[in-house]
């Protein structure tokens, strides 16, 4: 309500301002001859004031006198023969009217059209919301990206705060914020020294912050922390991934398989090695045969993933991840791909990668019920049969 | 001098000073217009070597090669032709794989286009008209027509 | 509830100008002075209420009210406050309202200080003024609204570009619109005088010293673009043709074409027509320029916050204004008095010269950037045009003009004297020829065409000092009549003496730069030392840092000189946390020697860093010599005497001091 009165208070304002003149008595309209007169006799003036001071000379001011004079001579000229006195008075009179039609359109018009306009684009229900104003409100009622904030905020005032930024490091990594992670956690290494979770930190971050590729300062930061650490089971995966990337897959094999038996009691990582160890394997003897190209998913990013399966993004995303969560984001995928077949099985490409996926996971029993079930989808054509059949003996799936 | 004689001669400066600037916007627009080629356009156009033209596209995935100097070899693509650039220098902050890029330079008969500048945005989202342009053509944009500012 | 406030303001602001456009005109044609009057206290009050407006989204801004969706998408809480101001006008909502608020500060200007027009005048120019403020604050509700809200909230903005968190582009865009915007007088008083068929004698009067005002601000505007890009962008340039460049240089030199003609105008009541269609011809650049830079149609380093579609309805806008002047012009100039007439020898002839000059160096430029679009839009071709093009068309038209413009002083109204002009130029014809020879004798690098670029720069400075040292009988006469004149003597002297200087100045610093830049492009390692230009630089290594909203990559160097440490320079990559952008920023050494550019460029994998390092000799004189002629113009404008000029009144007189400027 508020807003409305002080709305309407400065329309009125406004109007009773802008209408003011027409009120008033008129002044004298001074024809417009008289206007030109008077600069040139202003020149006049300064050609005078001019000669005095000795910035021109007499013969120049003299000249300039007559021109000038002569300018001033026809304009004197022309108000005689425009400007007659008893024209005023008769647009006096003619202006009443006008003037009226003026008043009203301005009184009725601007208000109606400021109000329309306003009501289109405005919000006048909003009240305002400076953000200093919410920083004072509970951390309860804050989302977690408001803590973030917050504690943003405390590390910009005193950025020499060494733990600040240690605390703040891995939520990063959390929102996927790898760029703002490495520099935290460079920061933490600066203030508080060294160590291996930080350096470990450093190059995951850095390795994310490249869709996973590893690079050579980041290899060697990785070799650095299981000096440091030998129990960092995520710098040996990371350097595995390396090995794999420089096409080196029986070294990055035989390091899956050490993660293995170093790692065996971490459950939620198995499953993701296995993968990856599967899938070097894989490679490793399809490179000596064919076209590496052609082949099926490696851990890292450098083969072409098959058709239709999960898209760029959704790889990129998963090798973002963190192992745990990239395990459970293959699965929730290849469960939906199966639970997509089951409602329409006629789609060969797609039976294929579930086999397969189902072959790399180190899931074969569920692998062959897939093929059987895939079997009696296409039991009538013969060329998807014999597809299926190449796969069974290519995954060492027959019984 | 007549008031004629004076027009004409305003007229005559007028006319031949014009006229200097039309003979030199002529041959200036001749000699230092350069063209803007997709990958593939250089390939159907046969570019000849040697020839100044804006090469753009996207810089290829994984193309980026840093030596130890300060030669940066890369490579711009459409999608459907690549050709290897040859950089000196610093690349602009934005430069990134995967984002649109215009660069500037020649071809060298070996078919690397040696670049000796290149552009990349200050907006990190922004492409560069003429590279999103072309990519609609080749039927390969992927982008978002919107505003470059999330909403 | 102060947003909404503003809001509200903008819209009646809309309203005033809907009235100012519509009520004094038509008093102006029923010669009602009632109706005319009411441009007065509406011109006054738009700007207040767009001030009120103004002022509600700065404090929005101020208080990071994320309410407001122009503020979520530019701004951030983190930001400094210097800009979290700037960023008002960082973004495109906000800087459509300042160009409003600026306009409308020149018609409340006219409104007040406008006693001494006539009122028809008055309330012609002043409808005029406020139409183009309907269609801008149309466009600006409808199409580009800073006040549209969101709810709820988002917690945090997106942040400014960082590459505009930048002192020097915080008041650049501010003195370009005023700039810009400021030549919207000269338009408005343009078409108030053809829709009048008449030129009034205080027409001049007042065209020629706000046209000077909106030049400082351009000049400053541009100058401030340039110096910005020189060190922010680490390309080590300051100018690179760009079309957002060029958007702003060509009503500055349709601008200055402008004030020149004026000056005849005022003081000889002649060149009337053409200064009338110059003044048309520069706001519609300056509306162009607003189109270019807000549409993003032309491939530019400078585009921010671009939106092609709105820039569709700033081009009809334009193209209504440029058409609509252009036909009012086509129609109504014949009925225009023709003004005085003079001799080619004369210092109309000389001013005449400036403006064919400089207007078709101005077309030249326009050719070179339109060409592009127009090439495209019709064989689909796309094409850049760049720095040749300009060098070879537009350095070719400017050194006649540059060359001669010593002589216009020197030359009488009305008839002037060419050989006696010569005479007293001697001096400085003296000076450039030494400076040439001196750095043909010392100089073997570079270009043959230089030293005589830097003897033309010389040339300048001195032909405007010379006139000054003429007018107060330098060396001629006792001292003590040479102060007494130095003290009489008028200030728009010194103004134009200053001006003329700052384009020498300025003219050094080009030519020295572009011709004697050295470069080097290498990877350095820590402890590296490379040499460049007299001076030894030392990689000392990088180290990380923070900022208030980003972090750093600082790089550290120490400049030697003959063997002793004087200097550390500390280029920097930063990352802005909230944009997730990088800019580069440069270290420099400046002194008027040269600058010593350093830039920071990628990591490289054996631990160095690739690194640009750049000497650029004198310069700072560019940026200088703006300022010299920003000073020259404010001079001149603090002159508030008339101007007249006295013609000769034959040639055969004893030389005798210049008239009254």
């Amino acid at each position: 309500m508020l807003l409305w009165i002080i709305l309407a208070v400065i329309t009125a304002a406004s109007l009773a301002i802008v209408l003011r003149p027409i009120a008033r008595t008129r002044a004298e309209d001074a024809g417009r001859a008289k206007f030109d007169a008077v600069v040139y006799r202003d020149q006049l003036e300064e050609i005078e004031s001019d000669l005095e001071r000795g910035l021109i000379s007499e013969i120049d001011a003299e000249a300039a006198r007559i021109e000038i004079s002569r300018r001033l001579l026809s304009v004197n000229g022309a108000e005689v023969g425009t400007e007659t006195p008893d024209k005023g008075q008769r647009k006096a009179v003619a202006g009443k009217p006008q003037l009226l039609v003026a008043v009203v359109c301005a009184l009725i018009c601007i208000p109606v059209l400021s109000l329309a306009l306003y009501i289109t684009y405005g919000s006048p229900g909003l009240p305002g919301d400076p953000h200093a104003a919410r920083l004072k409100k509970a951390p309860a009622e804050q989302q977690i990206a408001g803590v973030i904030a917050r504690v943003e905020h405390r590390l910009r005032e005193n950025p020499e705060d060494g733990t600040g930024w240690d605390v703040i490091a891995p939520v990063y990594m959390k929102f996927e914020r790898y760029q703002d992670a490495s520099a935290a956690y460079k920061q933490a290494i600066r203030l508080l020294g060294e160590n291996a979770k930080r350096l470990l930190g450093v190059a995951e971050a850095e390795a994310l912050v490249n869709n996973g590729i590893i690079n050579e300062t980041s290899r060697k930061a990785f070799e650095k922390v299981l000096k440091i650490e030998p129990s960092y089971h995520q710098a040996r995966y990371w350097l595995a991934i390396a090995k794999e990337q420089d096409g080196r897959f029986d070294d990055a094999a035989e390091a899956w398989q050490e993660l293995l038996s170093k790692g065996a009691g971490e459950a939620s990582w198995r499953a993701q090695v296995e993968y990856c160890l599967a899938a070097a394997r894989a490679r490793l003897k399809t490179a000596e045969v064919s076209n590496s190209k052609q082949q099926d998913a490696a851990c890292s990013e450098g083969g072409t993933r098959p058709q239709r399966g999960p898209t760029a993004e959704q790889i990129a995303a998963a090798q973002k991840m963190a192992p745990g969560a990239r395990t459970a984001m293959i699965s929730q995928m290849v469960g939906r791909l199966a639970e997509r077949l089951k409602e329409d099985g006629s789609d060969l490409e797609g039976w294929v990668k579930l086999i397969r996926a189902y072959s790399v996971l180190g899931k074969r029993d569920t692998a062959v019920k897939a093929l059987a079930d895939a079997q009696i989808n296409f039991k009538e054509n013969s060329d998807a049969l014999r597809a299926l059949d190449t796969l069974k003996q290519q995954l060492e799936l027959g019984s | 001098m007549t008031r004629k004689q004076r027009r004409s001669l305003f007229i005559g400066v007028s006319v031949a000073v014009l006229a200097t600037a039309v003979a030199l916007v002529l041959v200036a627009l001749e000699d230092s217009i350069v063209f803007f080629y997709s990958p593939s356009d250089v390939t159907e156009k046969q570019i000849k070597p040697g020839q100044r033209i804006r090469l753009g596209g996207l810089v290829e995935e994984g193309s980026v090669k840093r030596g130890s100097g300060t030669v940066i070899r890369f490579a711009v693509t459409d999608t459907i032709k690549s050709i290897e650039v040859r950089y000196e220098g610093v690349l602009p902050d934005l430069f990134r794989e995967g984002q649109g890029v215009v660069t500037e330079g020649k071809l060298s008969s070996t078919g690397v286009f040696d670049a000796d500048s290149v552009l990349a945005k200050h907006d990190e989202n922004y492409m560069p008209p003429e590279v999103a342009d072309m990519l609609k053509k080749k039927g390969v944009w992927r982008g978002a027509d919107a505003p470059q500012k999330a909403k | 509830m102060i947003i909404e406030i503003g809001h509200f303001a903008l819209i009646l602001g809309l309203g005033m100008a809907i009235l100012q456009m519509t009520v004094p005109a038509w008093g102006a044609y029923k010669q009602d002075a009632g109706l005319m009057r009411i441009a007065l206290p509406a011109a006054q009050l738009q700007f207040v209420l767009l001030l009120v407006s103004f002022l509600a989204l700065t404090h929005a801004f101020v208080t990071s009210d994320f309410s407001v969706q122009t503020v979520w998408q530019n701004s951030h809480s983190a930001k400094p406050l210097i800009y979290k101001i700037s960023g008002v006008w960082g973004n495109h909502e906000g800087s459509m309202l300042l160009w409003v608020l600026i306009l409308a500060l020149f018609g409340a200007s006219v409104a007040v200080f406008g006693g001494n027009l006539p009122d028809q005048l008055r309330a012609n120019v002043l409808a005029v003024q406020a139409s183009i403020g309907v269609a801008f604050l149309l466009f600006i509700i409808a199409a580009s609204n800073p006040f549209i809200r969101t709810f709820p909230a988002p917690f945090d903005g997106n942040g400014l570009n960082p590459i505009l968190q930048d002192p020097a582009l915080a008041f650049h865009p501010p003195f370009l619109y005023t700039g810009y915007v400021g030549f919207s007088m000269a338009f408005s008083f343009a078409v108030a005088a053809l829709i009048d068929g008449r030129i009034d004698a205080a027409w001049a009067r007042w065209v020629r010293p706000w046209t000077l005002a909106a030049w400082m601000f351009l000049t400053l505007g541009v100058a401030m673009g340039s110096w910005w890009a020189y060190y922010e962008l680490g390309w080590g340039g300051w100018w690179f043709w760009d079309p957002v460049e060029n958007a702003s240089f060509m009503p500055w030199l349709a601008g200055t074409a402008l004030l020149h003609s004026a000056l005849v105008m005022e003081k000889r009541d002649a060149l009337k027509v053409w200064t009338i269609l110059l003044a048309i011809l520069t706001f519609s650049l300056s509306l162009m320029g607003t189109f270019l830079v807000r549409s993003g149609v032309l491939t530019s380093v400078h585009a921010f916050a671009v939106d092609p579609s709105r820039g569709i309805f700033i081009l009809v806008i334009m193209l209504i204004f440029i058409g609509g002047s252009l036909a009012l012009f086509a129609w109504r100039a014949p009925l225009l008095k023709k003004g005085g007439i003079f001799a080619p020898i004369s210092r109309e002839g000389s001013l005449v010269l400036n403006n064919l000059l400089l207007t078709t160096a101005c077309a030249a430029v326009l050719i070179g950037t339109l060409y592009p679009l127009v090439l495209e839009s019709i064989t689909g071709a796309k094409i850049s045009v760049g720095a040749p093009y300009f060098n070879a068309t537009f350095g070719p038209l400017m050194v006649p003009l540059l060359l001669a413009i010593p002589f216009g002083p020197f030359l009488a109204w009305k008839r002037g004297d060419i050989l006696g002009a010569t005479q007293r130029l001697l001096f400085a014809a003296a000076c450039a020829l030494l400076v040439i020879v001196f750095i043909f004798a010392t100089q073997s690098r570079g270009p043959w065409l230089a030293p005589f670029g830097i003897g033309l720069g010389i040339w300048l400075v001195f032909g405007a000092i010379s006139e000054v040292a003429f007018r107060v009988k330098m060396f001629r006469a006792p001292w003590e009549e040479v102060f007494r004149r130095l003290w009489n003597l008028p200030r728009a002297a010194y103004g134009s003496m200053f001006a003329h200087a700052g384009v020498g100045v300025m003219v050094i610093g080009i030519v020295a730069t572009s011709a004697w830049q050295s470069e080097k492009i290498l990877a350095m390692k820590p402890g590296q030392t490379v040499a460049i230009a007299g001076y030894e630089v030392v990689f000392e290594g990088v180290a990380p840092s923070a900022g208030p909203n980003y972090q750093e990559t600082v790089g550290k160097f120490s400049v030697r000189s003959g063997g002793v440490a004087f200097m550390q320079l500390f280029p920097s990559k930063r990352r802005y946390t909230v944009e997730k952008q990088v800019t580069t920023e440069a270290g420099i050494y400046a002194s008027w020697a040269g600058d010593l550019y350093v830039v920071l460029g990628d990591a490289l994998e054996d631990g160095a860093m690739s690194v640009r390092l750049y000497f650029n000799p004198f310069v700072r004189c560019i940026w200088f010599g703006t300022i010299i002629m920003f000073v020259g113009g404010f001079i001149s404008l603090s002159d508030r005497r008339l101007r007249v000029g006295a013609p000769r009144k034959t040639k055969t007189q004893p030389p005798l001091p210049a008239p009254a400027e």
